[in-house]
């Protein structure tokens, strides 16, 4: 074990990883839209030459707002085939992490049909398929962003009826997309050895001194911070970090579209 | 005898093509019309009238005289368990190890106390199947030969068992640079021979990470695997810089690769 991680570690000084790759380049990864064709908003994201890696769906329904003027979203995350106590911490802690950075900046209000009576409620389940799936965080987030763009929700009107108080809501012809403009993506920056590694294998996740989750929109700003792991860092690695996830976020956003996603800094 | 019967994918259901008065073997059974039908995925074969079929997937089954590749997942009291991806437990007797000192004597209530010194929680090493138990349920390891035991500066590969043949020398070197273990069990060391411990330099470890990405390859594509077949490929996918190799398109040129022979 020590001797596998020296490897590794001595590899990123040198900067030639285990496949191959330089210490800024991440894998090749293709995202699909609707997968699932009974789920009104669905994706699936693959790593090449890997088995299918995470899977996300999304579900609409009816409820009761808890906050006056905005909708319910509701995020699960799973690991396919695996039950032990230990994978199942670990999913809660990706899902609190995936809740803090990305869905607390969802616009929640847009879900809304009648405010304080009806509103949607969005269901997103995330599986995760792959038994050694790595950089976990930044490929939900991405999953999430596509499967939420493949969104069709039923055009809604909400009716109150100002005699009887009694509400309708009326369906409309045509369909609408979910705003995301505004929801960031995460991207993950390790440090190993005090130098910066983009897309961590299993392997090299458990060499990594800390892992550092920067949750970033469209525009380039900087929405959130998280760090993982215990180990140390200086001032100016921070912000050598943020610099390099901004330039990966960039990448990220103008990739998307495109559905296949691979960015190697210089 | 192993005859091949037809080199032709079957599929758990389908009715493997073999001459009348056969028997069903191991990845077989007989339906109700007679036919035998294959309930593993893989390539059928014949050992006189026994239909057999070879599965291409699957847990590796421990040989007496094997060498395998394993990772400690528990110090006991005078043994070590091993896991080397079977579905049998393998073990490691204190008496079955070579001691670093090289002295031949029976072990003492001393040497259980070092244990950890010798093989540690986590260490990969490289050992040979010795003896199987009486049902086949547990496996003994030895490491009593000076080319055995922990390993160091490498990398390791997981295959599937399958693609690892017997071969003449388990421990081989390509090109005089890079030496690889092949363990029967589909663990594939490819390391650094040194006797210490240290920093690969880069070119050996640019060729030791090639080395493992092309076998990476060659398992997706379910190529036997073997030390020419490695250094055909190699020598084939030389053109292609280290940072592209993992690609599909290295995957397709591997298949045609085999495909032509």
């Amino acid at each position: 074990m020590q001797s596998e991680k020296k490897f590794i570690t001595d590899g990123i000084k040198q900067n030639c990883r285990c496949d191959g790759r330089g210490i800024l380049s991440s894998r090749r990864i293709k995202i699909e839209k609707g997968v699932c064709t009974l789920s009104p908003g669905s994706a699936q994201l693959n790593i090449e030459l890997s088995s299918p890696h995470i899977i996300c769906g999304c579900k609409l329904e009816i409820g009761v707002p808890e906050v006056e003027d905005e909708g319910i979203v509701n995020l699960s995350i799973e690991l396919a085939g695996k039950s032990l106590m230990t994978d199942k911490e670990r999913m809660a802690e990706v899902k609190s992490l995936i809740e803090m950075l990305m869905l607390n900046y969802f616009n929640k209000k847009q879900l809304c049909i009648i405010p304080g009576r009806k509103c949607w409620k969005l269901f997103i389940d995330v599986e995760i398929l792959d038994k050694d799936a790595s950089n976990l965080i930044e490929h939900i987030s991405l999953t999430i962003t596509s499967a939420l763009e493949d969104v069709k929700v039923l055009a809604t009107e909400g009716i109150v009826n100002k005699n009887t108080k009694e509400e309708y809501i009326e369906i409309l012809d045509g369909t609408v997309r979910i705003n995301i403009d505004e929801l960031p993506i995460i991207t993950t920056v390790a440090q190993i050895n005090t130098s910066s590694v983009l897309d961590l294998t299993a392997e090299e996740e458990g060499c990594a001194d800390s892992l550092l989750h920067f949750s970033i929109d469209k525009n380039g700003t900087i929405k959130g911070i998280i760090k993982e792991n215990p180990g140390r860092l200086a001032v100016d690695q921070v912000l050598s970090a943020a610099n390099i996830a901004k330039e990966v976020a960039a990448h990220i956003f103008s990739d998307l579209g495109t559905g296949s996603i691979k960015y190697k800094l210089s | 005898m192993e005859i091949e019967i037809e080199r032709n994918l079957v599929m758990p259901g389908d009715v493997v093509p073999c001459p009348t008065g056969s028997m069903p073997g191991y990845g077989t059974y007989q339906n109700e019309v007679g036919e035998i039908v294959s309930n593993v995925m893989g390539y059928p074969a014949m050992y006189n009238r026994l239909v057999c079929v070879n599965s291409l997937r699957g847990c590796y089954i421990g040989e007496t005289g094997n060498v395998v590749i394993g990772r400690i997942s528990q110090v006991g009291n005078k043994r070590w368990k091993v896991d080397i991806g079977a579905s049998q437990e393998a073990a490691l007797q204190l008496s079955s190890i070579d001691l670093p000192t090289g002295e031949h004597r029976i072990r003492s209530e001393e040497d259980q106390l070092h244990m950890r010194e010798y093989f540690n929680h986590n260490d990969l090493l490289s050992a040979e199947v010795q003896s199987k138990s009486q049902e086949g349920k547990a496996i003994n390891l030895q490491t009593r030969s000076s080319k055995f035991g922990k390993l160091k500066n490498g990398m390791l590969v997981v295959v599937s068992p399958n693609l690892v043949a017997r071969m003449r020398q388990h421990f081989c070197q390509l090109n005089n640079e890079v030496d690889i273990i092949f363990g029967r069990n589909g663990w594939i060391w490819v390391y650094y021979n040194n006797t210490n411990e240290l920093e690969v330099p880069l070119i050996r470890r640019q060729q030791i990470v090639r080395i493992s990405c092309l076998l990476k390859l060659m398992n997706k594509a379910l190529v036997m695997i073997s030390p020419e077949k490695i250094q055909q490929v190699f020598e084939r996918t030389s053109d292609i810089e280290l940072e592209d190799l993992l690609a599909e398109s290295t995957l397709e040129r591997i298949k045609d690769i085999d495909a032509v022979e």
